[in-house]
């Protein structure tokens, strides 16, 4: 019985999954029976040649012992498709042993042949009917110019520049497989197997439509083993003759129509008759049944620096190199391109792989190019092939992740289970964390399941314990992490307090809550698992916004610092012309103050060593962090450290620069800053009373007139004195 | 010139070239087991068979007579299907009657034996004018239908056709219809991997060009194939050709002579 599985892959597969009655009825016909001996495998066409003549049953014994042991397999291949074929017939003789005989209709049919030559399915006109016959080229040219119309129609109706006649509704059958339309306002596109058709030779090509031709026959009552028999009749013609359509039966008629819209057949209307004359495409039709490749002309060049030549003046040629590759210019028999990065990732994301170009230019290639070997150039498959791995550099696992084992016990045997099983992806004994594959959902041992239960339910995994530490600061907003830096990381914090962590799978970020806020307490789930994605990849990155900002001393940053800290990381990631400036900048610490009732000012305190840099973006800064929090004012000041008078017995000299008065001016001139003081007066009262005048050069008198008493404010709020900004009215 | 691999099919595309022998003196002297016109119906439908196991398998039939050799038959030429037959018989008719008007006086060996060196010559050039045509081409071979007796004269000119048939590896395979074992061909086979064959039975001869000979190059690693059978190799002198044990060769272009000669005949 036959052992090989039936893939309706090439056009034999199809005759073969017919049914028995119909395949006996289609070996009356004798050219069937001659297209089918010819795509038989080698070794099955010298079966069916000895055993031509010989009319009783044949043992298999007899069969093998024409084979050296090597050839065993093909003799099984080839028996298996004889039979499948139902060309031999497998009987069991009287002794239990099996035989073989050949179909007889087939027998016959093939005996005929043999002795008395081909005979033509049909005579071809005499040659003063039919005038006007193309030469051989015309003809090439006419099924290669109506196959490529039809393939661009096929593609996209708008760049095909004659309309076809083939019915929309077969249209829509052949692109069925090969478009998806989202939405009917938007033009199909094509969809992977689509391109994958593209880039397929033409006799594939054609046999993937003539194949989508015959599965769609039956809804339009044609048999499809007459269709079967038409088809392989015509590959019987002799290209170029003209034979005439009288001899067609209607149903053959209709067929016929179809096949002049695809370039198998050329219609031709004489004065009383009309005849058709089979094309190169048609007779071809059964050579590509078989295994064989058959080689065109190829025609594109690819030389070492990418760059792309083809000697084509087809649009087709044209729309298919375009799919990957970047048309650069069109001459009216040359197209130039070149293959670049952006046009292959075009490619890739469209379902193209890169084995499929690499054949598609091999298989193209230019003659001149095509006796070299290799006929691409190494460095352009090599590199087409490493562009596309690149795309796969991050890969994804789901997993399953397991903490707080109650005993070693249960680690160890956790850990041998998942190794059972072949899911163990990462373990620390250590700290007796573990990774592992979801279970394999076919597992129905009864001892499995009574482990992998046991160890859900010891199991109290907490959502990982994340204790604030110094050098990682909570509230951490962490994206893209490796999953072993993370857990280092989850040992290297411990498990100190009881914080928790929420977990965005989304955005792959992973929270931990400030120290203050309680808001997420300490989670205990009674069944498993963070169920988070693996990531591997090749760079490490931990660039939060956390790194805005940095308080000494270990102190959390309050809800408000942070948000002014993701304001000045979001403002570096997004604000292109400030980036650079931004990254090595951070700030100590963000003071809300309240100025004159309503208004509110925001204080943003800066390192000493960061103010000049600060200060060379004030402007900008400031400007879009007034647009960030609206409405309030943005001040920067640099911190500087106040001592306090040393006491009688210390030796210290205290620096002149870490005098109160000396921080407070300084602080009063990086408020006012990028107005200048040009003068202070103090006036004092006769109640002892001091109020401080700050005189401000007018320079820069639009920007600041109005933060006059946000100034004020501040400084009110910082030092605790008052004081009053001016702009002088003269000036010199 | 070893061809390029990379060019061939590689399936069992084949072109197969026939030399039949049209000897008139062999064909008359053979017992009646086999006559001409029996011989010709069996190798047509043996053609016939070969055009019809792939489409695009070509045959050509050479004829060889005892004073020329021709091109009989060339299936790639278009010719209708139909009168392939009738064709091939007309030619070989009009050859039979030139051959035997030719009647050279200065042939090598004389009327009973048939000109095969001429035959495989022709042969291998169109293998050669196939080779360079076209980006691919069938893998060739050679099938010799002979039955007259070796002629003696016509021993280097075989000997060097063979050797340029292994080197262009083109096997040839012999199918011997007369009543004695031909040494030139047996050396044939054996040295460029071919078949040899002298069938037991002649009016089958269609089973036994069909179960061997009709075997693609590609199929052959997989077959039990005729193996050879102790081959005969001895050589015949250059000077008088006759086949000899024993004899002198030179040292420069190992050519044999029967007696010791001053100087070489081919070299000098």
């Amino acid at each position: 019985m036959p052992q090989v599985r039936i893939v309706a892959r090439n056009f034999m597969d199809m005759v073969a999954s017919l049914p028995a009655s119909k395949l006996d009825k289609l070996y009356d016909n004798s050219f069937i029976c001659e297209a089918i001996l010819r795509s038989l495998p080698p070794l099955a066409k010298k079966y069916v040649l000895q055993l031509l003549y010989i009319d009783g049953p044949v043992t298999a014994k007899l069969l093998e012992e024409w084979v050296i042991p090597d050839g065993v397999s093909k003799h099984k291949v080839a028996i298996d498709r004889l039979i499948q074929l139902r060309v031999l017939s497998e009987t069991l003789d009287r002794k239990k042993e099996a035989t073989y005989r050949l179909n007889p209709t087939f027998q016959i049919n093939l005996q005929k042949h043999i002795l008395h030559g081909g005979i033509l399915p049909r005579e071809p006109m005499p040659s003063n009917v039919t005038v006007r016959l193309p030469s051989l080229e015309d003809l090439d040219a006419y099924a290669v110019q109506q196959w490529e119309c039809f393939l661009l129609h096929l593609i996209n109706s708008a760049e095909a520049e004659k309309s076809t006649n083939i019915s929309s509704s077969m249209m829509k059958v052949f692109q069925r497989c090969l478009l998806s339309q989202k939405d009917d306002r938007e033009p199909p596109k094509l969809t992977e197997s689509g391109f994958q058709f593209l880039l397929m030779e033409t006799s594939a090509q054609l046999w993937y439509i003539i194949r989508e031709y015959i599965s769609n026959s039956e809804e339009h009552g044609v048999d499809t083993a007459d269709l079967i028999a038409f088809l392989l009749e015509l590959s019987f013609h002799v290209t170029g003759e003209a034979y005439n359509v009288n001899t067609l039966t209607d149903v053959q008629r209709r067929i016929i129509k179809d096949l002049a819209d695809l370039g198998l057949v050329k219609l031709q209307q004489g004065r009383k008759e009309s005849w058709f004359i089979p094309t190169k495409l048609a007779t071809n039709l059964s050579i590509s049944l078989a295994d064989s490749s058959s080689r065109k002309q190829g025609f594109v060049v690819v030389e070492t620096n990418f760059r792309m030549y083809a000697y084509s003046t087809s649009k087709l040629h044209c729309e298919i190199l375009r799919l990957f590759s970047r048309i650069e210019y069109q001459l009216p028999n040359l197209i130039v391109g070149s293959i670049t990065k952006e046009s292959l990732n075009k490619a890739f994301e469209s379902g193209i792989t890169s084995e499929q170009i690499i054949s598609f230019l091999q298989q193209n290639a230019h003659p001149r190019v095509a006796e070299k070997i290799p006929s691409v150039p190494e460095n352009v498959t090599d590199q087409i092939r490493l562009w596309e791995s690149d795309l796969n550099r991050v890969e994804m696992d789901p997993a399953h992740l397991y903490d707080e084992f109650p005993s070693r016990d249960v680690f160890e045997a956790a850990c041998d289970f998942a190794r059972e099983y072949g899911g163990l992806l990462w373990e620390n004994s250590k700290k007796m964390r573990l990774v592992v594959k979801p279970l394999p959902p076919s597992r129905n041992s009864h001892h499995h399941c009574a482990i992998a239960t046991t160890i859900a339910q010891q199991l109290q995994p907490t959502w990982a314990n994340l204790a604030h530490h110094k050098e990682f600061p909570s509230r951490s907003v962490i994206s893209l992490v490796q999953l072993e830096e993370y857990l280092q990381v989850l040992e290297f914090l411990g498990h100190n307090t009881a914080k928790s962590v929420r977990v965005d799978v989304e955005n792959s970020q992973i929270w931990t809550p400030a120290a203050s806020e309680q808001r997420l307490r300490t989670r205990t789930l009674q069944r498993s698992k963070i169920i988070f994605r693996f990531f591997t990849l090749r760079s490490f990155k931990m660039y939060t916004a956390l790194q805005k900002i940095h308080k000494d001393r270990d102190a959390e940053p309050t809800e408000f610092e942070e948000t002014v800290a993701q304001a000045l990381f979001d403002l570096e990631n997004t604000n292109q012309e400030i980036k650079s400036d931004l990254r090595d900048l951070y700030i100590n610490s963000a003071m809300q103050i309240d100025v004159s009732g309503s208004k509110k000012a925001v204080a943003i305190h800066v390192p000493y060593r960061l103010r000049k840099s600060f200060r060379k973006i004030h402007p900008r800064l400031v400007r879009e962090l007034e647009k960030k929090f609206s409405g309030k004012e943005v001040v920067f000041i640099a911190t500087r450290r106040i001592l306090r008078p040393p006491k009688k017995g210390s030796a210290i000299k205290r620096p002149r620069t870490r005098t109160l008065t000396a921080v407070h001016e300084a602080m009063l001139e990086d408020i006012v800053y990028p107005a200048e003081i040009s003068g202070k007066r103090i006036r004092y009262r006769l109640d002892g009373s001091k109020i401080m005048k700050v005189f401000l050069d007018p320079k820069a008198k639009n920007d600041t007139e109005n933060k006059l008493e946000t100034f004020a404010g501040v400084y009110r709020k910082l030092s605790g004195k008052d004081v009053v900004f001016e702009f002088p009215i003269t000036e010199a | 010139m070893t061809p390029v691999q990379s060019k061939i099919y590689t399936d069992d595309v084949s072109l197969l070239m026939v030399l039949i022998d049209t000897n008139p003196f062999f064909w008359n002297s053979i017992n009646s087991t086999l006559s001409f016109s029996k011989f010709l119906s069996n190798v047509l439908a043996f053609l016939n068979s070969i055009l019809l196991l792939n489409q695009l398998n070509q045959v050509v039939v050479i004829a060889t007579g005892y004073n020329s050799c021709d091109y009989i038959f060339d299936s790639s030429a278009s010719q209708n299907h139909n009168q392939r037959a009738e064709n091939l018989l007309q030619k070989l008719e009009d050859f039979v009657q030139k051959d035997e008007s030719l009647c050279r006086d200065d042939s090598v060996d004389g009327p009973g034996f048939s000109l095969l060196s001429g035959s495989l010559s022709m042969a291998l050039c169109y293998i050669q004018k196939v080779f360079r045509s076209g980006p691919l081409h069938p893998r060739p071979r050679i099938l010799c239908l002979h039955g007259s007796p070796d002629g003696p004269g016509q021993y280097v000119a075989i000997m060097n056709a063979i050797f340029s048939a292994q080197r262009s590896m083109v096997p040839i395979d012999s199918c011997i219809m007369g009543a004695q074992h031909s040494a030139f061909l047996q050396q044939a086979s054996y040295i460029t991997g071919g078949v040899y064959l002298k069938p037991q039975h002649l009016d089958g001869l269609f089973q036994y060009l069909s179960t061997v000979f009709a075997t693609d190059l590609h199929s052959r690693s997989f077959l039990q194939l005729p193996k050879p059978v102790g081959v005969d190799f001895r050589a015949s002198c250059f000077c008088h050709k006759n086949t000899i044990d024993m004899g002198y060769i030179c040292s420069v272009c190992l050519s044999i002579f029967c007696k010791h000669h001053k100087k070489c005949s081919t070299c000098g």
